[in-house]
């Protein structure tokens, strides 16, 4: 039991900071990124292609810290003109050419194969790990949303033309949360990689990056507290809900249904009776607000 | 050549219908709408449904289909989204995330999770040395028949005029005493029906799998954002690029051209080019955009 | 935020543990995992339902040595992180020592991965990669190695009098494998590979796809893929007036899409053994207790690899030590549902008896073995 504790936990601790790093964009500076899956799965290749080569670990961490800032640069940085709703678009649409690039050369990642990645030693060292980017990640997020730059990011979500005639540049606010914001999600794929010991193009899917979005909605976007307790809701809900579909006489594939549905419908429910996700973010009134 | 233009021209039939309805939906209520290509799925299965009835003729199982889905549409819009109007789009989009997931299960429950079969009598054309089947046509023909109506719907109606303000700006229109609330019920029947007519002639062209939304999810969107989200017939122009260029780019013996030893672009390519078209679009309005108009 | 994990948590714990004290009693549990939503999901649920008629069986005839097997069947939406979260659930939780499971390798390796870890055993109904055979002493394979049947099929395409032929496969690990070692042997007997197609799997239309067939105008097309893909790439085939022969891996699990068109033109390589003795009967009861006359050969995999789990825990010992150590040795001696099993020294199965199958007027006859 203390076993499916510590995994759990673990998964709930690595979602939590792909959630923090999603609130960082959209929760906190309105940015839809729907290719939020993307700045993990470089991660998790990281490694991965690391251990092919037979690099050490660190490789694989410098690799992916790396690598996906970088992208997220070359993703915002010609889309800047762009509304929202066409960079969710862009950003999606980056995520299935990194899958399909991995599924497509064998030679680099192993194709549909997909790569193994060294574990690490024991559950428990994973759970530390896990906590500890959580941790950092957790602090890190909370001094950005206190300090006078995160106040500028939450006016550039309300109103970016008011930002602008504040003297600010909104497009470099947008690409240092971005860099900031991979980078973290990065070291949650480098974590996952170690943590699962396989990554392959299956796992890093559209519906991926829709379970770290309901994270981060169900919680309540611009709150970090919020949006860790929503990552840990969802995980939760799919789990438990297996041992209650346990309980149930009915056929094993459509229980599987049910359970789908039943999660679905939960979803649902949520934001009908609680809009504003689970932890509301509180408004401020500052010199630079708003009305 | 005349066999890959008409392959095309089916595929982007196959898309188009349900395209349309998405950016309809889009329109209007301002988000993505996910469970707008469940309710194809859904309309694919009334039919199926129907059409096993002995006697009942199959364009009758589909228009029964339609106002089927129509009016589970409205039902989701009533019981689900009537109630979140105020929230963030991207709530919404994620709430359709979930009515969608919910709507899938649900159709694995009651039809099981294997595929279903339509089995449409179906002839084979060959005209010099393309081939194409009766069925071709009839979706071609469909799709063309549903566009037009649609549009003579939208421009020559009252009605349609309305929805069109309504699309263009809320709250305008509905000071001007357009009912809006009314209106959104009717968008919502119209595209589910439309969605179902879509989903059936996907359905008969191919199969039926409570995991199909999933896997035209991506041409979907990529049509509707090429053709410029709330563009209703834009969708319709963004199904042909899309599907012209899939199917050509494949095609194209690019290595006879440049090389002089033959070589195309294999096929596990193509939904590249699908997402490349995607992006090469993006990026052409980003650049257009320059004024930081939308 | 520590008050609501914790308390989350303990509600799971308490959940777990009163169905834990509940089933702590007699039967012997073990676990199944398959992807009863999403992708595959018919091939899937036949591997499960092979599993429950094997459980029926053995309750039947009186358990292992008494207690009564129990199977808790868990979905993993064909997705890594769900497969894990099963996965630990059915180790950690129920504490099964072993578990069947159906998936690509996706899924397979990285659950693979956590039973080793676990100390606990995996039995392969699905996958065919060779990364598979990394973990000696976890994970069996019932699958057989695909490399071994493609190479039949090579030689088969080749001996058929093809001089050209094309591969269409899907762009997975099992399709890559066969496309690699049917060309390699088709190759080395003189013929040339005209074109490679990869398909994206659960497309809806494959015209773009096949019309570049057309052109090439191969004399054989080399296949395999499962059930509803299988059917569309078919259809798509015969629509587009492309008339060669196809030689498949596994012709039983794709799914003829026009019996008249199909009759004559559709032979390949096919694990033996279904027809007769133990696969009749499974065949059989499949039929009356579930009703459905399609059946795939995962029933006759998820069959055997109940009977040869539960044959190990009657011999060695219920716990995953015991079962490992027993596991060989009973293989040798069962002739299964799917034939007999053969494996080599890190559990995979290798010379699996094969049959050349052709499709005739709606259903396949035998036209020759290989073994």
């Amino acid at each position: 039991m203390i076993d499916f504790v510590i995994y759990s936990v673990t998964v709930i601790a690595i979602w939590s900071v792909l959630a923090l790093s999603l609130n960082l964009q959209f929760g906190m500076t309105g940015l839809v990124n729907f290719g939020q899956i993307l700045p993990f799965a470089i991660g998790s290749y990281a490694a991965g292609i690391a251990a092919s080569f037979g690099y050490p670990w660190w490789i694989g961490v410098i690799g992916g810290l790396l690598f996906a800032p970088l992208l997220s640069l070359a993703v915002i940085l010609p889309a800047q003109r762009l509304s929202q709703d066409y960079w969710a678009l862009i950003t999606l649409g980056a995520a299935e050419i990194f899958r399909l690039t991995m599924l497509n050369t064998p030679s680099l990642a192993g194709g549909a194969d997909g790569l193994n990645v060294p574990r690490f030693g024991s559950p428990v060292l994973a759970l530390c790990i896990a906590l500890a980017l959580l941790v950092v990640s957790f602090f890190f997020a909370e001094r950005v949303s206190r300090s006078p730059f995160g106040r500028m990011l939450r006016v550039i979500r309300e109103d970016e033309v008011l930002a602008s005639t504040l003297g600010r540049n909104p497009i470099r606010y947008q690409a240092s949360v971005s860099v900031a914001a991979w980078m973290m999600a990065a070291a949650a794929g480098i974590t996952y990689g170690h943590f699962s010991g396989y990554v392959a193009p299956t796992s890093f899917t559209v519906t991926e990056t829709f379970i770290i979005w309901t994270a981060v909605i169900v919680g309540g976007p611009g709150r970090n507290i919020g949006v860790v307790i929503g990552a840990a809701v969802i995980q939760l809900l799919g789990v438990s809900s297996r041992f209650v579909a346990q309980w149930v006489d009915l056929p094993s594939d459509l229980i599987a249904n049910l359970r789908l549905a039943a999660f679905g419908l939960i979803l649902v429910l949520m934001f009908i009776y609680r809009p504003q996700g689970l932890i509301a973010e509180k408004r401020e009134a500052h010199n630079v607000d708003r009305d | 050549m005349l066999q890959v233009f008409i392959n095309s021209i089916v595929y982007a039939s196959e898309i188009a219908v349900i395209a349309v309805g998405v950016s309809l939906s889009y329109s209007v209520l301002r988000f993505a709408n996910f469970a707008h290509i469940q309710l194809a799925i859904v309309g694919g299965y009334l039919t199926y449904s129907f059409a096993a009835i002995p006697g009942l003729p199959m364009v009758i199982a589909v228009l029964l289909a339609a106002i089927g889905t129509g009016i589970i549409a409205v039902l989701i819009d009533v019981l689900v989204f009537s109630r979140i109007r105020g929230i963030s789009a991207e709530g919404k989009m994620i709430v359709s995330w979930g009515v969608a997931l919910f709507i899938r299960s649900m159709l694995s429950v009651i039809y099981g999770g294997s595929a279903k079969v339509f089995d449409v009598p179906s002839e084979v054309i060959i005209v010099q040395d393309a081939v194409f089947t009766t069925l071709d046509i009839t979706v071609v023909v469909a799709t063309a028949v549903l566009m037009v109506g649609l549009h003579a719907f939208l421009y020559r109606t009252r009605t349609g005029s309305a929805l069109r303000a309504l699309a263009s700006n809320y709250d305008l229109a509905v000071t001007r005493g357009i009912p809006g609330e009314r209106l959104i019920r009717l968008m919502w029947f119209l595209s589910g029906a439309l969605a179902a007519v879509g989903g059936s002639l996907f359905a008969m062209q191919t199969r039926l799998q409570p995991s199909l939304d999933l896997v035209i999810l991506l041409p979907v969107f990529a049509a509707v954002t090429i053709g410029g989200m709330s563009n209703v017939f834009g969708a319709v122009i963004g199904a042909l690029v899309l599907s012209f260029a899939q199917n050509f780019l494949i095609w194209i013996d690019f290595g006879t051209l440049f090389f002089g030893e033959p070589w195309h672009i294999p096929t596990q390519f193509r939904d590249y080019i699908a997402v490349l078209a995607l992006l090469i679009v993006l990026l052409l309005k980003s650049g257009r955009a320059a004024g930081g108009k939308r | 935020m520590k008050k609501w994990l914790s308390l989350a948590l303990a509600g799971a714990v308490a959940t777990a543990s009163t169905l834990g004290a509940a089933q702590a009693a007699d039967p012997i549990q073990i676990g199944v995992i398959a992807n009863l939503t999403g992708q595959d999901v018919k091939t899937s649920v036949q591997m499960v339902r092979g599993v429950e008629l094997a459980a029926d069986d053995i309750n039947a005839a009186g358990g292992i040595n008494g207690q009564p097997i129990k199977l808790i069947v868990e979905d993993s939406e064909y997705r890594a992180q769900e497969a894990l979260n099963a996965a630990t659930k059915l180790y950690t939780v129920d504490k099964v020592e072993a578990a069947i499971m159906f998936g690509g390798s996706s899924l397979m390796i990285p659950v693979a991965q956590m039973a080793k870890e676990q100390g606990k055993i995996l039995v392969n109904t699905s996958s065919s990669s060779p990364k598979l055979g990394e973990y000696p002493g976890t994970l069996f394979s019932i699958l057989p190695l695909d490399d071994i049947l493609a190479k039949d099929l090579g030689n088969l395409v080749a001996d058929g009098g093809a001089k050209t032929a094309a591969v269409v496969v899907p762009n997975n690990a099992f399709g890559l494998g066969v496309a690699e070692a049917a060309a390699a042997a088709f190759k080395a007997k003189g013929g040339t590979i005209v074109e490679t197609i990869a398909y994206t799997e659960g497309q809806p239309n494959y015209r773009a796809d096949i019309q570049v067939l057309a052109g090439k105008k191969p004399e054989a097309i080399i296949t395999c893929g499962y059930g509803d893909d299988s059917r569309t790439i078919l259809r798509t085939v015969r629509e587009l007036g492309i008339d060669a022969p196809w030689y498949a891996a596994y012709p039983s699990i794709l799914e003829v899409e026009n019996p008249e068109w199909m009759s004559g033109k559709l032979s390949g390589v096919d694990n033996g053994g279904y027809s007769q003795g133990v696969g009749k009967a499974v065949l059989d009861k499949y039929k009356a207790k579930y009703n459905e006359e399609d059946v795939l050969a995962h029933v006759y995999y998820g069959y055997d690899a109940l009977m040869v789990l539960a044959e190990a825990m009657k011999k060695g010992g219920t716990d995953a030590a015991s079962i490992a150590k027993a596991l060989p040795d009973v293989v040798k001696a069962y002739d299964g549902a799917s034939g007999k099993i053969v494996w080599d020294d890190r559990g995979q199965r290798i010379d699996p008896p094969l049959d050349i199958i052709a499709y005739k007027d709606g259903k396949f006859e035998t036209t020759g073995t290989l073994n």
